[in-house]
């Protein structure tokens, strides 16, 4: 309960901001262009902040996001094509099904360090995309698989919104409690963090299931959202915006994830008319990063407003 | 209760190369042990293999009445089995505090016994190795001297009761080295047991109690520090036998 009152500052900010996206819809007069992008840049951010606590916080570079997206939206459309069970257990089994995607990639990687991690990561996913492309008749191939509407878009678009805030105020407790100390140590040192008695590899397997969970609900909402899965979520594309965001807003802040996710969606649909210059835009987007701001636009600000704020006590002190 | 510390034919082979060559000893309840030898004798990894961070191969390892040969560092700190690092390797984006609270936070179990809050308690280990004029500053900013003395204190911050510290004077100056032996001293006169593995052996000896030599994985020497340095074999592995017999 503590850390929930020390964090009432977050959290007021993420209702004012949720409360702000759902009024779009009535001022807007249920505009679907406005409403599609907003949903994507929700989702967006879920990717970002979920990417985060695992390559901000532990340390472990995740090359692979969209995996759980991929793994939960395939669950989800499976069971939606082949089952007649009600909605909430398809629901259920798409984020059960990506949050235990996690383990391949986090039980191989158990004993390893990060590096290792990260090639997992990376390989996975092109594994899953070899399958989908290898059992058509199931997966669909190219193609991928497609549903009816069966949502309206306005009421996903809530969802998207709910998701968001849920992810944002949740990794946000997570990080500042034991278990975020654990993984922060993790990222500093492994075998320090075993000196002093921190279990890493169950806090890893955990971090990961975490990441992977608040993923996974997200990638269900943008299977419904769409009426489609594909094998593209399984290449290298969308798990690279994931990174490029957190590193553009900062990693190892939830903030700073959250922002990254919000201005490369706002990018990403600013761009879309330029789309075949995505890669060099972004290539150049980032090694101006590095130069500017390497902790990102939110380390940016922060040393913006410290800088601002020690001058003040100076010349207070003056 | 009888042994507070035992290791029993502990061996360790790296492919064919014995590191490690039936080790035996004990450290009883607040000994401060010294443990010496020369380059590649094997200290180091037999303080990795007690702590868990190597598997032995064969031989026994008993804390506080249980065989811990299998358990893994961060079992064996839950266990009160503390270790320190030669090469300092602080939790750099942590605050100095933060990085001694980390251990307090880890072990629960241990602090509630000493029945003062954690927030006294990093202060206290703060104020024990003098860095608590650095407490809110990010580890990142110590300089290497102040980072040996971190490395102890995230170490006491665990509230160990075996700690084992591995040369916690390498590459310090003699002041600097004062300061710790002086640490290291009121550690164990709250009654810490201390095993110090160090080259510095003027230094050492006059810390411990005991000292056990090691030479190419062998035990070869246990014993008072005034009669370890007197043993031939001690000195014929540290200076050559020829250098030992003309001093002798």
């Amino acid at each position: 309960m503590k850390t929930l009152r020390k964090e009432l500052m977050p959290i007021s900010i993420m209702l004012a901001l949720s409360i702000g996206l759902v009024s779009v819809v009535p001022i807007s007069r249920c505009d679907y262009f406005i409403i599609g992008f907003l949903t994507s840049a929700c989702l967006w951010i879920v990717y970002a902040v979920s990417w985060d606590l695992l390559g901000g916080y532990t340390g472990m570079l995740n090359f692979g996001q969209m995996l759980f997206v991929g793994v939960a939206g395939y669950t989800v459309a499976l069971i939606e094509l082949h089952f007649n069970i009600p909605r909430l257990f398809m629901i259920l089994a798409g984020v059960a099904g990506g949050t235990l995607s996690s383990l391949l990639i986090s039980l191989p990687a158990f004993r390893v360090r990060a590096s290792y991690f990260a090639v997992v990561s990376l390989v996975l996913p092109l594994v899953f995309h070899r399958v989908t492309m290898t059992f058509i008749k199931l997966f669909g191939g190219d193609y991928g698989l497609n549903i009816d509407r069966v949502f309206r878009r306005e009421h996903l678009y809530y969802a998207a919104i709910g998701i968001m805030a849920v992810t944002v105020i949740a990794i946000r407790l997570v990080v500042k409690r034991k278990i975020g100390m654990a993984l922060q140590c993790i990222r500093e040192n492994e075998e320090t963090a075993r000196a002093v008695g921190i279990n890493v590899g169950r806090y890893k397997v955990i971090a990961c299931m975490i990441s992977a969970f608040f993923t996974s609900l997200a990638g269900v909402c943008s299977f419904y959202y769409m009426g489609h899965v594909g094998p593209d979520l399984f290449g290298l594309e969308g798990s690279f915006d994931v990174v490029i965001m957190c590193v553009v807003g900062g990693t190892g802040s939830v903030f700073g994830a959250a922002l990254g996710g919000g201005i490369l969606s706002l990018v990403l649909e600013l761009m879309r008319p330029v789309a075949e210059y995505r890669n060099v835009l972004y290539a150049a987007l980032l090694v101006v990063m590095m130069m500017v701001a390497p902790r990102g636009v939110w380390g940016l600000m922060k040393s913006l407003f410290r800088r601002r704020f020690r001058n003040y006590v100076q010349q207070g002190a003056g | 209760m009888g042994d507070f510390f035992r290791v029993e034919n502990l061996c360790k082979n790296f492919g064919n190369l014995l590191a490690l060559d039936r080790i035996t000893f004990k450290v009883e309840r607040g000994e401060v042990l010294g443990l010496i030898g020369p380059n590649g004798a094997g200290k180091t990894t037999l303080f990795n293999v007690v702590t868990g961070f190597f598997r032995c191969s064969s031989g026994k390892i008993v804390f506080r009445g249980k065989d811990t040969s299998k358990l893994s560092p961060d079992k064996l700190a839950a266990e009160g089995m503390i270790r320190t690092f030669q090469i300092p390797k602080p939790f750099k984006e942590l605050t100095v505090g933060e990085n001694v609270a980390v251990g307090t936070l880890f072990n629960p179990g241990r602090i509630r016994k000493l029945s003062i809050s954690t927030a006294e308690f990093v202060d206290r280990v703060l104020k024990g190795v003098k860095l608590d004029s650095f407490k809110d500053d990010s580890a990142s900013v110590l300089g290497y001297g102040n980072l040996k003395l971190l490395e102890l204190g995230r170490a006491q911050g665990a509230v160990p009761e075996l700690l084992l510290l591995d040369e916690p004077f390498a590459g310090l100056n003699a002041i600097e080295i004062e300061s710790i032996s002086q640490i290291l001293r009121a550690l164990a006169k709250e009654g810490l047991t201390l095993i110090i593995v160090e080259h510095r052996l003027r230094e050492l000896m006059k810390l411990i109690s005991r000292v056990i030599v090691l030479y190419y994985g062998k035990k070869i020497a246990d014993g008072a520090p005034q009669d370890v340095s007197r043993d031939k074999r001690v000195l014929e592995a540290y200076l050559g036998k020829r250098w030992a017999s003309d001093n002798a």
